[in-house]
C-alpha cells in the first residue's frame, strides 16, 4: 500500500508539472510572429509615424539655419561697401563701449589681472 | 591731480581726482575708503559675517540693496555670455584650492583641482530676497571689486573728474584717461574717456595643484580653472562691472574667437596669448 501511495502522488506531481507547462507554453502564443503584433499596435504605428515626421522638419530646421548663415555672411562685405559708399566718413562709435584709442602719453594707472 | 591709496579687497586700491591742490579732497577720498570697506563688509565670501557669506550659509536671505544690485547684475551677465560669466562658480573655487585669501593661498595646493558643477539656480525678487538653489553657493570677487570702484569713483567725481583703480578694475567718470596695459612684450596705453577697465588673466592668482597650473578662472562649463591660449584679457567697457564681466567671458573662448566676438560688438579689448602675441581688437584705433 505504501508503495501504491507514492507512485500515486508522484502521478499527481507529475500530472500538475505537465499541466503548468503546457499552461505556460499556450499564454506564450508562439505561433504569433513579431510582425504581426507590431501590426496590430496602434500606438507603436503612430509613434514611428511622429518620429519620421519629426525627423523631416529637424532637417528642414537645419537647412534653413544654414542657408540663413550663409547669406548673412555673403550679405555682409556688400552691406559694408554699401554704406562705405553713402557716407564716407568714419563708422560711428560702438554703443556700448566708450572711445579708446593708444596714444604715447604716459600712463597715470596701469591696469593688471585683478 | 590728487591722489591717494589704501588696501582693500585683499589689494592696492588708487583714487585720482583731476582737481587742482587747492581742492579738499580729503573728505571725498575718505568716503570712497568708507565705501570700500562697506561693501567688502557686503560681498566677500571670505569674511565670514558678510552678507554673503550669510547667503551662502542659509541658502536665502532678504539682501541689502547692495548686494540685490550685484547678484541681479551678476545674474543678468551669466544670461547675456551664455553662461560664461556664472556667479554660482563658488564650489568650484574651492575644488580648486581658492579657498582663501590669495595672500593665504600656499604655491602648490598639494591636490589635484576638484571639478564642481557651476550655473545653479539663484532667484531675486523684486524685494531684494535672494534664495539659492540647495548646494549652490555664489562668489562675487571680479564683480563686487569693479561694482565698489564704480562706487567709490561716483562719489569722487562729485569734485572733477575721476579715476579709481581696484587693483586693475578701473572705473572713470570725466576727463580722459591715459591708462597703461601690459602686452605680451611691454605695455601700450590706451587713452579711455568715460568707461572701465577690467583685466582678467591667469598670470596672477595661479598655483600649482598637484603640479599642474590652477588659476582663479573657472570655466563653468567643466567646473575646473579655464584652459586656453590666453594669458590676458583687458577690456574697455561703459563701466568697470561692465569691462570685468566682457573680461571673464573672453578669456574663456580663446584669442581667436575672443578677437571676432570684440570685433563684432564693438568691444574694445586687448588681449594677450601664451605664445607671446597681443591683438587689439574691438575697434581700438593705434
Amino acid at each position: 500500500m505504501t508503495s501504491n501511495h507514492t507512485i500515486r502522488l508522484y502521478a499527481l506531481a507529475a500530472s500538475l508539472l505537465a499541466l503548468f507547462l503546457t499552461w505556460a507554453a499556450i499564454s506564450a502564443h508562439p505561433w504569433r510572429s513579431a510582425a504581426g503584433v507590431k501590426a496590430t499596435d496602434a500606438r507603436l504605428v503612430a509613434l514611428g509615424q511622429r518620429e519620421q515626421l519629426l525627423r523631416r522638419d529637424m532637417a528642414l530646421v537645419q537647412r534653413i539655419a544654414t542657408h540663413a548663415g550663409v547669406a548673412a555672411r555673403r550679405s555682409q562685405p556688400v552691406a559694408l561697401r554699401t554704406a562705405a559708399a553713402i557716407a564716407p566718413v568714419a563708422a560711428p562709435a560702438p554703443v556700448a563701449a566708450p572711445a579708446v584709442r593708444v596714444v604715447t602719453l604716459p600712463p597715470l594707472v596701469i591696469t593688471r589681472t585683478s | 591731480m590728487q591722489r591717494y591709496g589704501f588696501r582693500a579687497m585683499g589689494t592696492q586700491i588708487e583714487l585720482l581726482l583731476a582737481a587742482p591742490a587747492t581742492t579738499d579732497a580729503e573728505a571725498v577720498f575718505d568716503a570712497a575708503q568708507a565705501e570700500f570697506a562697506r561693501l567688502e563688509g557686503l560681498l566677500s565670501r571670505f569674511l565670514p559675517d558678510s552678507e554673503l557669506s550669510r547667503l551662502n550659509r542659509d541658502g536665502a536671505i532678504a539682501a541689502g540693496p547692495d548686494l540685490a544690485a550685484v547678484v541681479r547684475r551678476a545674474l543678468d551677465a551669466r544670461e547675456r555670455t551664455a553662461g560664461r560669466f556664472d556667479p554660482t562658480v563658488h564650489d568650484a573655487l574651492l575644488g580648486a584650492g581658492y579657498d582663501r585669501t590669495f595672500a593665504q593661498m600656499p604655491g602648490e595646493l598639494g591636490r589635484p583641482v576638484e571639478p564642481a558643477c557651476c550655473a545653479g539656480g539663484v532667484r531675486v525678487d523684486a524685494a531684494g530676497r535672494i534664495e539659492l538653489e540647495p548646494g549652490v553657493r555664489l562668489d562675487l570677487g571680479g564683480i563686487g571689486k569693479s561694482y565698489a570702484a564704480e562706487a567709490a569713483c561716483a562719489l569722487i567725481a562729485e569734485l572733477g573728474p575721476a579715476l579709481v583703480d581696484a587693483g586693475g578694475d578701473i572705473a572713470t567718470r570725466g576727463g580722459a584717461w591715459p591708462v597703461g596695459v601690459a602686452t605680451a612684450d611691454g605695455s601700450l596705453t590706451l587713452l579711455v574717456e568715460n568707461g572701465g577697465l577690467a583685466t582678467s588673466g591667469s598670470d596672477r592668482r595661479s598655483w600649482l595643484a598637484d603640479g599642474q597650473e590652477a588659476h582663479h578662472l573657472i570655466d563653468p562649463a567643466s567646473g575646473r580653472p579655464a584652459a586656453g591660449d590666453l594669458v590676458r584679457v583687458t577690456v574697455v567697457a561703459r563701466d568697470a562691472v561692465e569691462a570685468e564681466i566682457h573680461a571673464k567671458a573672453l578669456f574663456l573662448v580663446g584669442a581667436t574667437r575672443a578677437a571676432a566676438e570684440a570685433d563684432a560688438s564693438g568691444l574694445p579689448c586687448v588681449l594677450v596669448t601664451r605664445d607671446g602675441q597681443t591683438v587689439l581688437a574691438g575697434g581700438i584705433s593705434a
